[in-house]
């Protein structure tokens, strides 16, 4: 069976469980002939706004989704004339796609779609993030299973060694022209995950600057244990990119990317589709919570300016650094975030200084074209959220920041630590209150 | 990239008699946060922002006996702010640059004085009637006034006066509190413990006789002031204040560019700048009953968004809005125009696009 003839919801799931059976034996024969089953995990409005029509915004990015049930779709993609996925609506406010094509071309796709509309995000589960999921994995998997983790932090803001050098040797700064080429790097450039984190070749051109691309895969049991060490030692330890969920009861896991890409590993859709459910219950009662912290949500504290009931914006993020950044690092990230079209950060807006080392921007979050107010200084930045924005640009700040700035910020949420939002609750009740 | 400052910062000790800092760092005090940027004292205390320049209006029988006695009040009273603790203990709160006497001095003090009358008037009931709330919705009232310290001034007896001269005429006041700021050292300071005043308790508690620091001053190039919830006041001279006018246009200029990102080429745009401006503020700006500085303020961001288009591009075609709406529309044919209008409300021209219009030329000029 192939997605064009699939009808149902059966007919689609048990399409995609025997794919994954076909690939579990081919992986354990230690050689793919197809890709594995890949999710992409995202996410529409936020609390208490109307979810958008994902058939209208698939509409715009060129596809008809065609129904199969309530919350299943089957996705076809006009431009290429081929079904290249199914869509379900997992849980509320968060679809997730399910699909069978090549990681490079899907990651591409999805990246583009997201790109092509404010009604959705990926998304973006940062090393803090992933920290809590590891708690989870260490508390309901044996110590012998293998867990599999990707370390990822690039100082991409600190200058080059070789630029450094060259300035202290001759006036002249010819470094600066490939240092802006660097900075301008294409954040949607179409490079998958994995290529992003391949060994440089010898003949690649390898920046002299902290960066750091590390894998990990061991017993949970000295994970567990080492794990606190290492990152008290070298804190790109804590900037996690990607984490293998083991599967249940099986062999194989589910391998959760720092921008919402899932590839199941193991032999069973079902098994994949439940870790989905969990990391998105999670993530979403994280980003609502923080969503009433920092935005007020509509429930609650209401502000009345003047005769008129209106939301009013609330705490503010904090995301500390462990050290003070250097002057040239600080000056780096305003230039390369405020001041060159394809920051890393996709940020708007005209910073006003008020010292060597403070900024304020009251800009722009250009995913999805909301406002955000920012404090920059060398010690910290401190980020309002306006009402309406969405609480998915505090995920998106903190996984950038560990990636690209520091990986050990720690981060809080009005005064609560950002860790403790995105903590699975042991009260039971809390089981049956997500369904 | 070398520093260059975008603007000529205050020194900590002009800042703090500023009302717009002052409101401003009012609101961080009521924000639960780690008090990196501000020390959350009134969050801790147990308060919460209730209302941003409430209009509140005095009973009419109560009107009517003060004009009989000769009472000059505000009708209806603006205080800055209305805080309230989980006991339903209601503060308005008044930011003021310095404390006024109990009367009128050279050159002004008259309007300080008969908001001060109309706030003291503001017992529970009153109040409770005001916010259109049950009786029982407000257990107590209490007005706080924030200014500079001036250890040298008897800085609350003006408004022990005139609570004096009510009570002796037979009206009913409330109790009211000062909370000064004052710069010691590397941080600026709170304190509430003045002679005649008494804070709310909670306050009261928080505070103590001590001094707390609400903010540290990190060096002398650094000018100390958190990013700012409100952008602008209707009566805060903005033209002295060369940050709040910068963040009041990127405000304006982040709600256009807000407008315009998501919309797909060809398109045409039409930017309401009353819209914009209530973005920019939190709608303040549509209930300020100064006509003259609703007008100024829609002329100011008209200016300031065309100012800030043409120079992005040249032969951008801006047409007003029909009439009774005020704006810009026009089309953005291609990405590069698009791209070209987005990094122009950026870099938008913002040098003191807030200053005062001279009288003539506000009433006279038509629109463009």
């Amino acid at each position: 069976m192939t997605l064009v003839s699939v009808k149902t919801r059966e007919e689609a799931f048990d399409l995609l469980d025997g794919y994954a059976v076909e690939r579990r034996e081919e992986l354990e024969r230690q050689h793919t002939r197809r890709p594995l089953v890949k999710s992409y995990l995202l996410e529409t409005a936020p609390h208490g706004h109307a979810e958008p029509s994902l058939e209208t915004v698939f509409a715009k990015a060129g596809c008809d989704l065609k129904q199969l049930d309530d919350t299943l779709f089957k996705i076809f993609d006009a431009n290429q004339g081929k079904y290249i996925g199914l869509l379900e609506k997992l849980i509320q406010r968060h679809p997730v796609i399910y699909t069978t094509e090549k990681s490079d071309v899907m990651g591409r796709w999805v990246r583009k779609l997201v790109a092509s509309t404010t009604a959705l995000d990926h998304l973006w589960l940062s090393g803090r993030a992933f920290e809590e999921l590891l708690k989870t994995i260490i508390k309901v998997t044996p110590d012998q299973r293998y867990v599999r983790m990707v370390f990822q932090h690039e100082n991409f803001f600190d200058v080059e060694e070789s630029t450094r050098f060259a300035r202290h040797t001759t006036e002249a700064s010819n470094g600066d022209d490939d240092e802006s080429a660097e900075m301008d790097g294409e954040e949607n450039s179409g490079e998958t995950f994995e290529q992003r984190f391949i060994e440089e070749s010898d003949d690649d051109y390898v920046p002299e600057r902290r960066k750091t691309t590390f894998t990990l895969t061991d017993r949970l049991g000295v994970i567990k244990r080492l794990l606190p060490q290492m990152q008290e030692l070298y804190s790109p330890f804590y900037s996690i990119s990607a984490l293998r969920f083991p599967a249940q009861g099986r062999p194989g896991g589910h391998d959760f990317y720092f921008d919402g890409k899932v590839t199941n590993r193991s032999n069973s859709f079902a098994d994949h589709r439940l870790h989905l459910q969990f990391v998105l219950r999670l993530y979403k009662r994280a980003t609502e919570t923080t969503e009433q912290v920092v935005c007020r949500g509509v429930e609650r504290n209401k502000i009345l300016t003047g005769a008129r009931q209106q939301t009013f914006v609330g705490a503010p993020v904090t995301l500390q650094f462990q050290e003070p950044l250097s002057q040239e690092v600080f000056d780096n990230f305003i230039e390369s975030t405020f001041n060159r079209p394809n920051g890393k950060f996709r940020l708007w807006g005209n910073p006003i200084f008020l010292g060597p080392r403070k900024a304020h921007v009251y800009g722009i979050d250009r995913h999805l074209w909301q406002p955000i107010f920012l404090e920059i200084t060398d010690r910290q930045i401190v980020a309002i959220i306006p009402q309406g924005t969405c609480g998915n640009s505090v995920h998106r700040l903190v996984t950038n920041v560990q990636q690209y700035l520091d990986p050990g910020v720690r981060v809080w949420v009005g005064d609560t630590d950002y860790s403790e939002l995105i903590r699975t609750d042991p009260d039971i009740r809390s089981i049956y209150d997500e369904l | 990239m070398s520093y260059e400052k975008s603007f000529s910062p205050l020194p900590p000790t002009r800042l703090i008699a500023n009302p717009l800092y002052q409101v401003n760092l009012l609101i961080w005090m009521l924000q639960p946060s780690t008090g990196a940027v501000v020390e959350p004292v009134l969050q801790k205390a147990g308060y919460r922002l209730f209302q941003i320049e409430p209009e509140l209006s005095l009973p009419i029988e109560l009107v009517e006996s003060l004009q009989k006695n000769g009472f000059a009040h505000s009708n209806p009273v603006n205080p800055d702010l209305l805080i309230c603790s989980p006991a339903n203990d209601y503060i308005p709160v008044e930011c003021k640059s310095r404390m006024f006497g109990s009367q009128p001095q050279p050159g002004g003090g008259e309007s300080q004085i008969k908001q001060a009358r109309s706030l003291l008037l503001l017992i529970s009931p009153f109040l409770a009637s005001a916010l259109a709330l049950q009786p029982r919705s407000v257990a107590s009232s209490h007005v706080v006034y924030l200014a500079q310290h001036e250890p040298k001034v008897a800085q609350a007896e003006g408004l022990s006066n005139l609570s004096a001269e009510l009570k002796k005429s037979g009206y009913r006041t409330i109790p009211f509190g000062l909370l000064g700021l004052s710069v010691k050292g590397n941080a600026i300071a709170l304190r509430g413990k003045y002679q005649h005043a008494t804070l709310p308790g909670a306050l009261d508690k928080r505070l103590g006789r001590r001094r707390i620091t609400v903010q540290k001053i990190t060096d002398d190039q650094t000018d100390p002031r958190p990013l700012y919830y409100l952008p602008w006041m209707p009566d805060n001279p903005s033209e002295d204040d060369e940050y709040g006018q910068q963040a009041f246009a990127n405000r304006i200029l982040a709600a256009a560019v807000s407008q315009i990102g998501p919309r797909k080429i060809p398109c045409e745009i039409a930017l309401n700048v009353e819209t914009l401006l209530g973005a920019a503020t939190y709608n303040l700006y549509s209930q300020w009953r100064d006509k003259d500085v609703r007008k100024r303020l829609q002329k100011r961001a008209k200016e300031l968004l065309k100012k800030s288009l043409n120079k992005a591009v040249a032969d951008l075609k801006l047409t007003s809005l029909e009439f009774p709406e005020k704006g810009w529309k026009f089309e953005i044919p291609d990405q590069k125009t698009y791209s070209r209008v987005i990094e122009g409300l950026r870099k938008g021209e913002h040098k003191d696009w807030n200053n005062p219009i001279p009288q003539r030329s506000l009433f006279d000029e038509e629109d463009e």
